[in-house]
């Protein structure tokens, strides 16, 4: 579960990125987090990642605050960033080493789930090369791949979908939802709202810093007119705020 | 012809040196400029001596045309030989390939603007050589606006051909070999095959000043054309000989003449290459887009690689070293530095005059049982940690992807320690280098080799740890260019400073205090075991609070 209460992030003490933002994504769900372009969604993101630190308020993963306790917080996260372009001087099989010995997974553990979702992503061939070579679903795929190794509890992706080919996206999408069915946290942002109808047992909607929505699907329909898509919800929403 | 102007304005400043963007970029670009100026003054007063020695002896013979032809063929061949590089990174290996293909630009117009943005880059090179010989000319010659507009357009136009020449190389290797995918291994070989030819040159100017210049001999040289490299460098800039008549008869009809020449056969070369270059480049670059796909698509025969568990610390200590073997210019700047300056050592006492190499064997025997021996030792290990900037670019290598560290479960402060490990590693190995290059050339007893053990690993761990934390405070995060990293970064100047005065300060006390070496080893292990403890706490504390708040 992740608690996020009353946290604002300001860049260069100008750019109030995210104002006073409260939401709690439950277990055994996915939840979505929508938002236009620089609505705060990936400095969220961020901050319950311990990239950023967040100005006021407080986060905890899983009962556990980032701040007192960053790295253990950070063992039970799988974080997928919008940019893949990370480490790409080592080759795939030496990142997913790294992960996997940052994480402490156990050899068999590391070469199961390695072995497992290299195939089934159809990166087993391209383990030797460098990342730097690789094209950027490939770059998603293994930062997947090397996210997914210590079996998160929590796990935090960040526009996963963008670069992925069909059938990577489709397995993705049935990796997350088999995660939520065990009781695990998904938390993802997406611009595409049909993946956000068809996915999401709930979205949080954010614009300008400020929680605009946070509900079920059902609950947002309720409040608008019969016949509106997401779509129509979504884009009344943010130019209402 | 404006969207060519603006093409290669925009490239031109894409190529700018950030440090001098932001507020007061001028102040900063000016001061930039006039530091890089300092740092080659000494070689350009040297090259300007040779000339003017070089024109004392021919021009009472009426000779001083060979001095420019010579100078015209070597600047050319040099600026052919930096330019492979430069053209390579202008052509091929800039960001802003895939963006610019996608213009609606004629590729005449890319291909010019992409030739303007490497010519521009080459004068630097060229006025290193060329603006001391030009300079000494005039001076001799005796000032006159005819002869000061034919040296500027033969300044301007002199790069021409070589730039040329090395565009249709460097477009003939990438259209038809695979080196196109190899991009960083390229980079790798041509620069330190540049590198070492810079070393070459620098002894051989070295050589020639020390080993005194007899005005005969310069004048049998180049009489003889140089000998056999003026011969083979005159046959490949035949034009260079335009350019000499048209300064030494500047002013007059044949001068004019042969300016008009000398452009005629610049924009000759210009004009070859630009249909070679649409056929060879655009064709290469757009066939070099599929580099991507063809390692997607390359198979990899065997089932999926076993991976082997570890220590994180271990783990992370590869990674950092993997990086700086694996990217190019961090393997120039971190890597290759701690084997140059052993070879740089090497070579001086090897190919010095007379005096050096008596002098060389048996330097140190003096030192044996001197207590300055020991401060030297952890001397050494500071200095060789600090030279190769790994500590003091540890945070800033890292750019805008740091918060990929951040994100990982292994404690700050651990990934600190590693990243000053990385440092030491690399410094023990010229460290190491230079007690060979020592105890083979300058006679250093063995005797001293349980103190230096004990001393250049102390010295080690202070560069590494005052390295990172220098670079952890004052990061570098914001490049697009790995060089900006480490090239063009200050933190790593300041640091090179803070380890050199250190050195040198301890140098100075034990010298002053005439300890002995039993003394100086014992006082000196102490002082710096607290110092580095200290160092290594701050780091582990501070060190990684600070870290915790870098964002970038």
């Amino acid at each position: 579960m992740i608690e996020i209460e009353g946290v604002s992030k300001t860049y260069n003490g100008k750019v109030r990125a995210v104002d006073g933002l409260t939401l709690t994504v439950p277990e055994g769900g996915i939840v979505g987090f929508l938002g236009p372009n620089g609505a705060g969604k990936t400095t969220t993101l961020k901050m319950i990642t311990g990239i950023l630190s967040p100005d006021t308020g407080s986060i905890r993963v899983n009962g556990m605050d980032i701040a007192r306790r960053p790295v253990d917080v950070k063992k039970v996260i799988g974080y997928v960033p919008d940019n893949p372009d990370q480490f790409l001087k080592l080759k795939g099989r030496e990142y997913l080493r790294f992960m996997a010995d940052m994480y402490g997974v156990s050899e068999r553990d590391r070469n199961e789930r390695a072995g497992g979702l290299a195939e089934t992503f159809e990166m087993t061939a391209s383990l030797g090369e460098t990342l730097q070579s690789y094209s950027h679903g490939m770059r998603q795929k293994i930062v997947l791949i090397g996210a997914l190794l210590h079996d998160p509890d929590v796990f935090i992706l960040d526009e996963p979908l963008t670069g992925l080919d069909p059938k990577s996206s489709f397995t993705l999408k049935e990796n997350l939802r088999e995660r939520a069915r065990a009781g695990r946290t998904v938390f993802f942002s997406t611009h595409v709202l049909d993946v956000a109808e068809r996915l999401c047992d709930r979205v949080a909607v954010i614009h300008k810093g400020k929680l605009l929505f946070d509900g079920t699907l059902a609950e947002m329909k309720s409040s608008a007119d019969a016949d509106a898509t997401l779509e129509n919800m979504f884009l009344e929403m943010t130019e209402d705020a | 012809m404006r969207n060519l102007f603006r093409l290669t304005w925009v490239l031109i400043r894409n190529a700018r040196n950030p440090i001098a963007s932001g507020k007061r970029g001028g102040l900063k670009r000016a001061l930039f400029i006039l530091l890089i100026a300092l740092a080659f003054l000494p070689l350009m007063v040297q090259i300007g001596v040779l000339a003017d020695k070089a024109l004392d002896a021919l021009g009472p013979i009426g000779q001083k045309g060979m001095l420019l032809a010579f100078a015209f063929s070597l600047t050319s061949l040099l600026i052919l030989t930096f330019g492979i590089p430069s053209v390579l990174v202008v052509y091929y290996f800039g960001s802003d390939l895939e963006s610019l293909l996608v213009l609606p630009l004629r590729p005449s117009v890319l291909l010019t603007a992409k030739f303007f943005t490497a010519l521009v880059v080459e004068y630097a090179a060229e006025a290193l050589f060329l603006v001391p010989v030009f300079a000494v000319f005039v001076m001799h010659s005796g000032f006159s606006g005819p002869l000061i507009l034919s040296a500027a357009v033969i300044f301007l136009l002199l790069p021409v051909i070589p730039v040329a020449m090395a565009s249709l190389l460097v477009m003939t290797a990438m259209r038809f070999t695979g080196l196109a995918g190899n991009r960083d291994r390229f980079a790798k070989i041509a620069g330190v095959a540049l590198m070492g030819l810079v070393l070459a040159m620098n002894f051989g100017l070295q050589k020639a000043e020390t080993s005194g210049i007899d005005p005969a001999q310069i004048v049998a040289v180049l009489a003889n054309g140089g000998g056999i490299w003026g011969f083979l460098i005159n046959r490949l800039f035949p034009a260079c000989h335009l350019a000499v008549k048209a300064v030494l008869s500047a002013g007059s009809a044949a001068g004019w003449l042969n300016l008009a020449l000398f452009a005629a056969a610049s924009a000759a070369a210009f004009a070859v290459l630009l249909p070679a270059g649409e056929r060879l480049y655009i064709r290469g670059v757009r066939g070099g887009g599929g580099r991507r796909a063809a390692a997607a698509a390359r198979p990899e025969p065997g089932a999926f690689p076993r991976l082997k568990a570890g220590s994180a610390f271990v783990t992370y200590l590869d990674r950092e070293l993997k990086i700086l073997f694996r990217d190019p210019v961090f393997f120039m700047n971190c890597v290759v530095t701690n084997f140059l300056w052993p070879v740089f050592t090497l070579f001086v006492v090897l190919t010095g005059t007379g005096s050096t190499v008596s002098r060389g064997p048996g330097l140190l025997l003096g030192l044996a049982g001197k207590g300055v021996l020991n401060a030297g030792w952890l001397g050494l290990g500071m200095v060789m940690t600090a030279m190769n900037a790994v500590a003091s670019s540890a945070i800033s290598r890292e750019g805008r992807q740091i918060g990929s560290l951040k994100i990982l479960p292994f404690p700050f402060s651990h990934q600190l320690i590693a990243k000053a490990g990385a440092a030491a590693v690399l410094g023990a190995i010229g460290c190491l280098l230079m007690l060979a290059v020592g105890l083979a050339v300058f006679g250093v007893p063995f005797s001293a080799l349980p103190a230096a053990a004990v001393l250049m690993p102390l010295g080690m761990v202070f560069a590494a740890c005052t390295g990172v934390l220098i670079d952890l405070f004052f990061p570098k995060l914001y490049w697009d260019n790995a060089a900006k990293a480490v090239k063009q970064n200050m933190n790593v100047l300041m640091h090179m400073a803070l380890c050199a005065a250190t050195a040198a300060g301890v140098f100075w006390l034990v010298r002053r205090s005439e300890t002995g070496p039993e003394a100086s080893f014992l006082g000196l292990t102490a002082a710096f075991l607290a110092v580095d403890a200290a160092l290594i706490r701050f780091l582990w504390t501070r060190g990684a609070a600070v870290f915790s708040r870098l964002e970038a």
